[in-house]
């Protein structure tokens, strides 16, 4: 059915044979395929290869540039990695020395604490000692002076000034060795 | 080429019973010819067209009817109903498919003396015809008896032509701005432009660079893509409605596979000179002397026979492809034609639109596929040349 309406088509010259070859058609269709070419190349494949390629440059040096970027934060942070773990035993090297520092101070100020106790407490004993002193002379003096002045008027005599002293000062030797 | 052929038909939406009327009275003596029809004894009219080549005033062109008993386009198109020449007749339908000298645009008025109303018509810009050509039969320069294989020659341009000029319009319409855009290394913005960018970026690292290795690929890259898009675009041109398919067209599709073979023979010459190329086309065999003798001149030829083949195969695949296609979807409208006066049409239309449209669907997808079997076939050949055996 549709061969007879080909067949009749193409005889009746309303249409070429399918695989009739038209050698103006051809020539044609060459020539506007290397026209085509020619206009694209310049125009067209050139630019699109250079700009491809620009691209892919760029991409390159875009990878390139973060990895040397990843490296150095990489880098970076091994340091600062490495800088924390150095500041922690430097923190506690600080803490120990400033431990043992204070430990010293602790020590010194407990010692020269001590020392000033036992010198307040040696100056507390030697001006207790030197007022018992005093008294004991004290009452030595009073019971010399009474004692004298009874002897005195016991013998009858006066005691110069001179006697009076030395007496008091042998009572008061006797005394001090006595005590 | 078709001159004055399918152009006198009265156009069927104004007038349609009118010319089935006539198709019929045409026919009138029950013979399937027309009476008035001359034939000379090999068959062609002496009176098909009147003097300034139209037709008459039947709306049937002389020149359709044929010597012979062979049933008839005219006949057909009686049988069914429908006049030569009716937009659903199958020889309107088919003649779609081929190369013509004016479109088809339904609703269009008429455009050139003689053509009716849906014809938009070529200049003929050449003193040949079919009829007097300058090459063919009774050529002016060289004449040789008309075959079925090499038609006349006349350097008009037809509608294959034509598409072909807006084919290579459009591709350079798309590829000089995008080549502006990605001039500097800058990204494509937009999706349209970003679909051509993976095309191209595509082409050539899946099919050049495979087919013809990273180092000499870049060399033959615009080739491959000047290929690939004017294929691609030919072909979609043909998913137009009243424009056709430039690579249905067996002398278009040789036109490329000739520009391939010239690459693919410059680039392998170039390589290893006229004679290198020519000794490379035998592969080297470890046999006995005597064999070898005999046996290198037998590979050699059909190597070398195979080298033309299989560019002659270029060409045909993609005609056949495309033009098996749209022939396709023509068969499948004109079984609307065929039963346009029968009631079978209320199952056969509807049914017949989706199988169009299913076939359409296959054809976008064959258009795409066969772009790219031809790039990638020219990339292999060219690889082929470079890198022999």
């Amino acid at each position: 059915m549709l061969n007879q309406s080909l067949a009749g088509l193409i005889a009746s010259g309303a249409a070429s044979p399918p695989l009739e070859l038209r050698v103006d058609t051809l020539i044609f269709s060459l020539l506007i395929f290397i026209g085509l070419l020619a206009v694209l190349f310049k125009f067209a494949w050139t630019p699109i290869v250079e700009g491809l390629d620009a691209r892919e440059k760029r991409m390159v040096d875009d990878i390139d540039a973060a990895r040397i970027a990843k490296e150095q934060a990489e880098a970076q942070l091994t340091a600062y990695q490495e800088k924390m773990a150095g500041a922690d035993g430097e923190a506690s090297a600080l803490i120990a020395e400033a431990k043992s520092t204070a430990n010293g101070v602790k020590e010194k100020i407990m010692a020269e604490a001590a020392a000033d106790a036992q010198k307040t407490r040696e100056r507390a004993l030697a001006e207790i000692e030197a007022a018992k002193t005093a008294a004991v002379r004290d009452l030595a003096e009073s019971s010399v002076d009474s004692a004298v002045s009874l002897a005195g008027s016991i013998v009858g005599r006066s005691l110069d000034k001179s006697d009076h002293a030395d007496l008091i000062e042998k009572s008061l030797e006797q005394f001090t060795t006595g005590a | 080429m078709k001159k004055n052929s399918l152009r006198s038909v009265v156009a069927p939406q104004d007038d349609e019973q009118q010319t089935t009327q006539e198709g019929l009275e045409h026919d009138k003596d029950g013979s399937g010819h027309d009476e008035g029809h001359g034939h000379d004894e090999d068959g062609h009219d002496e009176d098909g067209h009147d003097e300034d080549g139209h037709d008459d005033e039947h709306g049937h062109d002389e020149g359709h009817s044929h010597g012979g008993d062979a049933a008839t386009t005219d006949d057909w198109n009686d049988d069914i109903g429908l006049a030569m020449g009716h937009y659903l007749s199958p020889d309107k339908l088919i003649g779609h498919v081929q190369d013509s000298d004016h479109f088809e645009l339904p609703a269009f008025p008429p455009w050139g003396k003689g053509y009716s109303k849906g014809e938009l018509s070529i200049p003929q810009i050449s003193p040949y015809t079919d009829e007097s050509p300058m090459m063919g039969e009774n050529g002016t320069v060289w004449a040789y008896q008309k075959n079925d294989f090499v038609g006349p020659v006349t350097f008009q341009p037809t509608k294959f032509v034509v598409l072909e000029l807006i084919g290579a319009l459009i591709v350079a319409a798309i590829f000089i701005p995008y080549a502006k855009r990605i001039k500097s290394g800058n990204r494509p913005v937009g999706r349209f432009w970003n679909v051509i960018d993976v095309m191209v970026c595509y082409i050539r690292d899946e099919v050049a660079v495979p087919g013809i290795g990273s180092a000499d690929a870049k060399r033959f890259l615009p080739f491959i893509w000047t290929i690939f898009f004017f294929v691609l675009t030919l072909n979609l041109l043909g998913m137009v409605p009243g424009l056709g398919a430039a690579t249905g067209s067996i002398s278009v599709t040789s036109a490329l596979a000739i520009s391939v073979f010239f690459v693919v023979m410059s680039t392998g010459i170039r390589k290893m000179g006229f004679a290198g190329f020519l000794k490379a086309q035998a592969p080297h065999l470890d046999i006995n002397p005597v064999l070898k003798i005999i046996l290198i001149p037998m590979i050699w030829g059909i190597e070398v026979f195979g080298l033309l083949i299989k560019h002659a195969v270029l060409a045909v695949r993609l005609f056949a492809n495309m033009f098996a296609g749209h022939l396709v979807v023509g068969v499948f409208v004109a079984f609307i034609g065929v039963t346009w006066h029968t009631q079978l049409i209320w199952g056969v239309g509807p049914a017949v639109i989706v199988a169009t449209i299913a076939v359409n669907v296959l054809e976008l997808l064959v258009a795409f596929i066969q772009a790219y079997v031809f790039a990638f076939l020219t990339s292999l050949f060219i690889g082929a040349a470079i890198h022999p055996h």
